[in-house]
């Protein structure tokens, strides 16, 4: 074997990747249906497709977590039986997930030491050693000591490639890596794939963000329904034409925001500070305002007080200083219920967890905030009528599928549940709103609709509250924009002043003016 | 009451505390090693009392004379089947971990009543273990009569605090306890077999635990008595919460509870009055698990050390 066949790290460099005529089936559904796939040594390859289009399901099955119902998956012609993640290990093949397979309480050489099949006793250094070389072969900073708990989201995403690395991985795939990064580390991200391009590795970039697959890829294989669209190189394709390919219909990429004049002030927020779970101060006396008919934008890195500014104005976490007001009126010792009522909707991060019941069908999830109200009950009974035809009205306004007010939330995509969430929040006309990432995690065609749908209550008057870490999103649909850093504004400016770059500077902690 | 004698009380009282926390270490430990590994066991309880049985039976010369070693391995090796059918039923059947081990309490609880009726007719005596003193260290003033005249299953007890630390710092097996407990999926995408890791670390709790019952008749009381833990086993799995899953941590919380144990006998014998009333006994009984209830309630902090997968069953792609 000659040098031009190994990694940096000695390991063996698969040249060819073949997955040919994949088919996976789950009860009721097929998510791959015959799908052909490869990857070359040296190559960016961008598997691109909306959410449950099959992508992840299909890399799943070269990671070792799933096994083939049919087809055969071959490296350097040779087939492979892959039943294992370890044996994906074996073989050179490294999966880095959307969600951090990282264990917290350990120190980053203990996570890397876990894979270690070595004698009983532990060999902490030998495996620092290691670790360091990867770390430097490969400009990835990383201080093997720390503990993975105290690490932020962009070292975690540093720490699985080294992880991945560390193991000779000669097949890397990377499971939408961007999703929880700041810019500035997506930059640095895309930096560490093209060394690793230039290193022999094959690379697998699992995405639903057209931008990205343009800047970051040789080729490009399209999913849709759990079939191969197209693979296609990268150059000169548009980005309308990739999400037509994805979709299966055409988008409206650039949105159209009507000129509005903001109207009169509906929420403020003046010297709130908050703290966290941890009861370290979480917001350190922030003020903000947002008027009718305007959408203020938080631009913040996760983690950086944005998500207790959400829950305190909803009511889920008390204020240790300052005011909220709504309206005009204090709101902060109030209920939740009461905050309902004065015309405050919340669209919270986590629909799993505050957002839907995930064991209620759609009907019961769209009343809930209203299963009190005369309209909807006979004495102490639910009406179901009632409730049955505000249902499905909203199922069919916002576009639910499938259309069944009794099918439970659970076992919608994630887009549809978000459907649900945002139908019930809009649907009790709200005075101002706090919505929080709402097309984290949505389809294309979700996140379309439901940011239409946002323009469309700002022209209804709606002073909107907009938190998400995707710069993109809010610089489509802010009209201001905050800069949250470490609990405290570091800077408002108007969207037509903004500037993508410097924001993200200065979410990231970097001083300056935007 | 002169200085001299009331230093000798309290270093007997030490003496007995020290002793009195053997089974309490044996039982905790062994649990960290279960809930670290993401088992929440609810049964040491019952593993207890079948090891307390079991062991007394095979030692005793009313039962089958084979010695205190042999009755201390048939001890062991109980705690080890029972660890075994809990971890069974908990990793591979999948079942609520909670409700499994509440199962195991009661059929340990019934089960070593019954054989201590049909076996042994409700008698079991045995010559317990006996002090060893230890050359030189014993001779220390106060501390030598505390720590150093002690029979072998304390000293047994004392010595694997350190040695369950080592275990779960130092070794590879260890670090693969830490991880199943925490984040099963990442342990298992890097190749470590979770099902296996999670069966070792119960059996081994199971065994300790037999061998904390087994420490109670030949280490400690010289006889079984039916349900002679009283909760003692129930006391040894919040200790784990007290103790934030670290083995000193847990040894701290089992001299703590077993000094209440014996202030409580020590209160009696020295008829202690409060208002110039004798304290009723019972309300002496209750300390050791009102003291339980509001150590857990402080120790709410130890949360963050909490092994976040105990309790949930691990199947892969979930």
């Amino acid at each position: 074997m000659n040098a031009a066949n190994l990694l940096p790290s000695g390991h063996r460099r698969i040249e060819l990747t073949e997955m040919i005529g994949i088919t996976k089936r789950f009860p009721g559904v097929v998510a791959n249906d015959r799908v052909n796939f490869d990857v070359r040594a040296g190559e960016i390859h961008a598997l691109l497709g909306e959410n449950g289009a099959g992508k992840s399901t299909l890399m799943h099955q070269l990671g070792g977590l799933y096994v083939p119902d049919e087809g055969e998956i071959r490296l350097d012609s040779q087939p492979v039986d892959i039943r294992t993640p370890s044996e994906a290990l074996r073989l050179g093949i490294g999966m880095i997930h959307q969600h951090f397979m990282l264990v917290p309480t350990l120190s980053v050489t203990e996570n890397i030491a876990l894979s270690r099949q070595g004698g009983p006793l532990l060999d902490l250094n030998s495996v620092r050693d290691e670790l360091m070389a990867v770390s430097e072969t490969y400009n990835l900073e990383i201080n093997p000591d720390g503990f993975v708990w105290q690490m932020s989201l962009g070292e975690m995403k540093r720490l699985e490639i080294i992880k991945a690395l560390f193991h000779g991985g000669s097949i890397v795939i990377l499971d939408e890596p961007t999703a929880v990064l700041t810019p500035r580390e997506v930059e640095d991200l895309f930096q560490t794939l093209a060394l690793m391009r230039s290193r022999g590795h094959s690379l697998i970039f699992i995405t639903h963000k057209l931008n990205e697959v343009q800047i970051i890829s040789d080729r490009i294989t399209v999913m849709r329904d759990g079939s191969v669209v197209d693979t296609l190189p990268n150059d000169d394709i548009d980005q309308s034409t990739l999400a037509h390919m994805m979709v299966g219909r055409e988008l409206r990429l650039n949105l159209e925001k009507a000129t509005l004049d903001a109207g009169d002030e509906k929420l403020r927020v003046r010297n709130l500070s908050v703290q966290n779970d941890y009861d370290l101060p979480a917001l350190r006396g922030i003020n903000l305002s947002v008027r009718a008919g305007e959408i203020l934008g938080i631009a913040a890195v996760s983690g950086n007080g944005q998500n207790e500014l959400a829950e305190c104005i909803a009511g889920l976490r008390p204020a240790t200083g300052g005011e909220v007001y709504l309206n005009g009126e204090s709101i902060l010792d109030k209920s939740i219920g009461d905050r309902l009522q004065a015309g405050l909707s919340y669209i919270p991060e986590e629909r799993t967890v505050h957002g839907t019941i995930g064991t209620f069908t759609v009907a019961e999830n769209v009343i809930l905030q209203k299963h009190g109200t005369s309209r909807y009950r006979s004495g102490p009974f639910m009406n179901f009528g009632a409730i049955g035809e505000f249902t499905e009205d909203l199922i069919s306004w916002f576009n639910i599928l499938p259309r069944r007010k009794e099918a439970l939330v659970k076992n919608l995509s994630g887009g549809n549940a978000q459907r649900v969430m945002v139908a019930r929040e809009l649907s009790h006309e709200p005075v101002a709103m706090v919505v929080e990432r709402p097309t984290h995690g949505v389809d294309v065609g979700a996140t379309e609709f439901i940011r239409e749908l946002m323009l469309q209550k700002r022209e209804d008057g709606v002073a909107i509250l907009l938190i998400s870490e995707d710069l993109d999103e809010i610089m489509a649909l802010a009209d201001r924009i905050a800069v949250i850093y470490e609990g405290s504004v570091v800077d408002v400016v108007d969207r037509k002043d903004a500037i993508a770059d410097k924001l993200g500077l200065l979410m990231a902690g970097g001083v300056g003016q935007v | 009451m002169d200085e001299r004698t009331l230093l000798d009380v309290l270093v007997a009282a030490s003496a007995l505390t020290m002793a009195s926390a053997m089974p309490f270490l044996y039982s905790a430990l062994g649990e960290v090693f279960s809930q670290l590994s993401g088992v929440f066991n609810l049964g040491v309880e019952g593993i207890m009392l079948m090891g307390a049985f079991v062991s007394i039976y095979f030692a005793s010369d009313m039962g089958l004379d084979a010695g205190l070693l042999v009755g201390v391995l048939a001890g062991i090796v109980t705690g080890a089947l029972l660890g075994l059918v809990m971890a069974f039923v908990s990793v591979t059947m999948h079942a609520d971990q909670g409700i499994s081990g509440i199962g195991i309490t009661l059929v340990g609880r019934g089960l070593s009543t019954t054989l201590f009726i049909l076996l042994a007719d409700g008698v079991l005596l045995v010559e317990s273990f006996q002090p060893i003193r230890i050359p030189l260290l014993s001779d220390l003033p106060v501390l030598g009569e505390i720590l150093f005249n002690q029979n072998i299953m304390v000293y047994g007890a004392l010595l694997l605090v350190p040695l369950t630390a080592w275990l779960l710092r130092r070794t590879t097996w260890g670090l693969q306890i830490r991880a199943v407990g925490q984040n099963p999926a990442a342990a298992d995408a890097m190749g470590v077999d979770v099902v296996r890791v999670r069966y070792s670390a119960v059996i081994l709790g199971g065994a300790m635990a037999g061998l904390a019952g087994a420490s109670m008749p030949l280490a400690l009381t010289n006889v079984f008595q039916v349900n002679m833990t009283a909760g003692l086993g129930f006391i040894a799995v919040a200790m784990v919460y007290f103790g934030g899953w670290s083995p000193w941590r847990v040894m701290v919380g089992s001299l703590l509870f077993s000094a209440a144990y014996n202030l409580q006998i020590w209160v009696q014998v020295l008829d202690v009055k409060l208002f110039g009333e004798t304290i009723p006994v019972n309300i002496l009984l209750m300390m050791p698990y009102v003291l339980a209830i509001i150590v857990l309630v402080f120790a709410r902090d130890m949360q963050r050390f909490r092994p976040q997968a105990m309790n949930r069953p691990f199947r892969r792609g979930d």
